[in-house]
């Protein structure tokens, strides 16, 4: 009887997951730097920081600082220090309310000196750096680049385990030399995310990246209680005829979730609020902070929008430094470094401080910036565009007829973002064309699986006017007329 | 928008149409001179497009000139044989205008819209076979076919998004412009989607009425029904236009 009445509440749950649809969009303007986290004076602000970390701990600059959870606290790795020595730091915090910044303490070594991290007998220098960490059965793992070289940036991801609470690691086992460099994990409940290849229980959903800065992002899975159990490991490799994900032991089978081969480090999270899943990742083109969201971690996944563009949301000549033979519109570079330009890098979600409701949400985030070398707070606005509605989990993804929304903005300028469905798989056309028939653009001309997709138009050169978006997909074809006002 | 071509690729085309259109017209003037008349003619058309799986608008009719040189040979007192040379011009308009929906919310005294002229110019061959019934006011009957070649376009291109002023305070996300009126009017050639040639079966009715001897008032009525798809695009091949037009001219018919 408590089997029948155990399988029935798991029946119940998974078809009671309710997904919410709609485009998410970032609200133009709300990317924000809150505080820098590290170092002594923020030369942006003019304001001495709140970690006060060199005066503290002997940390000039890091990078990184990719939050996780561990036995009540939010610890934050941080790579590639700078200061009284060299490696990787670990500090953590319980601060909640981010707006006045994070307060952080670093793991030391019994002095005011931070403690590098160390897993013996793995190379932790430049660019060997911890990039993701989760907590499973009281343990701490962190999951840490290592054979970086001349030739290949990053050559090889492990994962290490710590039993007490990052004093110490040791090395458990390679994790990747190929598609699974960098890695986001989120824990998931298993009973509220049917698809995974194991059914109940937690699991370890891994969105990787291979190539550094050249890659796509492909996921994989893994039994959380099996998480030192390098063959628990499984890829996702696409979908079955029914559009089940499929899944293989063998990583070299592991598929891209989307095309856009410019990802090194990325963030995902569940936003629980917008009922997406949130991916973050810094790329070029589009220049700086992308995000895409999905209703399911292996998709379909939004086209990509632009969080952060380091010279239209106050990066550059604020807390980014300009080099000076362009324009001397800051000072706040490291030392010697007038004539060198900044850059941005490392978008890490700290899921714990959203906040927002069913409509938009507002997310935080460390951003790296390099020149000066330090570690920001950050927040974005993101909203849910159309109404939310709600469709049975068993086959949240799967729409029943080809829909093509109307575009938002509309009227638009520059950009308007274009939502469609397909019930199920298909050669996918999404063209513009002007009053007279002629093609203005190719959006889309691929073959997609079923699900929701959008897509940014954005115009370049064009005349005000009226233009029609036609979708063409099976038998199925469908034009919206777009205003462009300049 | 449009591709800018060659001047010398655009006449040559036309130079040779030319070329074949007045030998079919010295042929029917190389028979038995009194079986033979000229003419000429000139005045409007009003024509549209049957558009198949193309954009999602209603196409109507558009006013255009017609001017034709003709030849008409005599087979016997009622069968005659005719050719006609000229410039005429098929087009079509649309206006598509419709409320705004932004984000879900339905703006009920807001618009936007188009509205959208383009004739384009042709030069035209009819080939004809007619009955006529031979008095002083004379009514004939004929058809046949046509065949165009494209020259070029004049287009009209009035865009617009009417705010109302309610709206407009509740509109306030900046994504989103409000107020428009944009009005342009060009000729060019838009053959890069266009087919440049045009064929098809014509239709047509006559009313003459001899002046004299030699002279004859005639008015025309013709219709032409385009048999070819006219939409040249390979990335929308399900989408058809086909030209529909019909032409009244008024002009003298001269006897020898």
């Amino acid at each position: 009887m408590k089997g029948i009445i155990s399988i029935l509440l798991v029946i119940f749950i998974a078809t009671t997951i309710q997904a919410q649809t709609g485009i998410v969009e970032y609200l133009p303007g709300s990317t924000e730097k809150i505080s820098q986290l590290i170092g002594d004076y923020d030369r942006h602000l003019q304001t001495q920081t709140l970690n006060q970390t060199e005066s503290r701990y002997g940390l000039i600059g890091t990078d990184l600082g990719v939050p996780f959870n561990h036995n009540g606290r939010t610890y934050l790795l941080f790579g590639d220090c700078w200061g009284a020595t060299d490696g990787d730091a670990i500090a953590y915090t319980t601060d909640t309310n981010p707006e006045d910044g994070i307060q952080l303490t670093f793991i030391t070594d019994g002095t005011d000196i931070y403690k590098p991290v160390s897993i013996p007998g793995i190379s932790q220098d430049a660019f060997e750096v911890p990039m993701e960490g989760i907590s499973v059965g009281g343990k701490m793992y962190i999951y840490h680049t290592t054979d970086n070289s001349s030739t290949v940036a990053m050559g090889r991801s492990v994962l290490a385990v710590s039993e007490d609470e990052g004093e110490t690691f040791s090395y458990l086992y390679d994790v990747s030399e190929n598609y699974f460099i960098n890695v986001s994990v989120v824990d998931v409940d298993l009973a509220e995310w049917p698809g995974f290849p194991q059914g109940t229980g937690n699991g370890l959903v891994m969105f990787g990246s291979g190539s550094y800065r050249q890659s796509d992002v492909r996921l994989a899975y893994q039994p959380a209680d099996q998480i030192e159990i390098p063959q628990s490991i499984r890829y996702f490799t696409g979908f079955d005829q029914s559009d089940n994900p499929l899944w293989s032991e063998n990583e070299d089978d592991a598929t891209p979730l989307f095309s856009q081969s410019c990802v090194g480090e990325l963030s995902v999270t569940y936003n629980a609020f917008l009922r997406k899943w949130l991916m973050l990742y810094n790329c070029d083109p589009p220049r700086g902070i992308n995000f895409r969201t999905a209703d399911f971690p292996w998709g379909p996944w939004s086209g990509p929008q632009l969080l952060f563009d380091p010279w239209e949301d106050n990066g550059y000549c604020h807390f980014m430094h300009v080099n000076w033979q362009f324009s001397e519109c800051d000072s706040v570079h490291d030392p010697g470094r007038h004539n060198e330009w900044g850059g941005e890098y490392g978008p890490y979600q700290f899921n714990e401080l959203t906040t927002g409701n069913d409509s938009i949400t507002t997310i935080y985030f460390t951003l790296s910036t390099w020149n000066p070398y330090t570690v920001v707070l950050m927040k974005s606005t993101l909203r849910l565009l159309s109404y939310p509605t709600f469709v049975n989990a068993e086959n949240p993804a799967r729409p029943s007829d080809f829909l093509l929304e109307q575009n938002f903005p509309n009227p638009f300028n520059p950009s308007t973002t274009i939502k469609y469905k397909l019930p199920k798989s298909n050669h996918v056309s999404l063209r513009i064309y002007n009053l007279e028939g002629q093609e203005i653009a190719t959006l889309v001309e691929k073959y997609q699986t079923k699900g929701e997709y959008q897509i940014e138009w954005v115009t370049e050169g064009l005349p005000s006017g009226m233009y029609y978006c036609r979708l063409q997909a099976d038998t199925f074809s469908r034009s919206i007329k777009l205003l462009l006002q300049k | 928008m449009s591709r800018s071509l060659p001047l010398s690729s655009t006449v040559m085309p036309m130079k040779n149409t030319l070329l074949v259109l007045v030998t079919l017209l010295l042929s029917v003037s190389s028979f038995g001179q009194e079986q033979v008349s000229f003419g000429i003619s000139g005045g409007m058309t009003l024509s549209s497009i049957k558009a198949m799986d193309f954009l999602p608008v209603e196409y109507n009719y558009e006013p255009g000139y017609a001017g034709e040189l003709f030849a008409r040979l005599l087979l016997n007192p009622h069968i005659f044989l005719e050719c006609d040379l000229g410039i005429l011009q098929r087009g079509y308009r649309f206006e598509d205008e419709s409320t705004l929906s932004i984000g879900g919310t339905e703006y009920e005294n807001s618009y936007m819209g188009a509205n959208w002229k383009v004739s384009d110019s042709y030069t035209n061959t009819d080939l004809l076979i007619g009955y006529q019934t031979g008095n002083t006011l004379s009514i004939s009957i004929c058809g046949g076919a046509f065949l165009s070649y494209y020259l070029f376009s004049n287009i009209y291109d009035h865009n617009y998004a009417y705010i109302d002023p309610v709206d407009h305070e509740l509109i306030n996300d900046p994504a989103i412009p409000v107020g428009m009126s944009e009005n342009k009017s060009e000729t060019r050639k838009r053959n890069e989607y266009t087919s440049n040639w045009d064929l098809g079966i014509t239709g047509c009715i006559s009313v003459e009425y001899d002046l004299n001897s030699k002279t004859s008032l005639r008015l025309t009525g013709k219709y032409h029904h385009g048999l070819i798809n006219t939409y040249d695009n390979e990335s929308w091949d399900q989408a058809k236009i086909y030209n529909r037009s019909f032409v009244t001219t008024l002009g003298i018919l001269l006897r020898k």
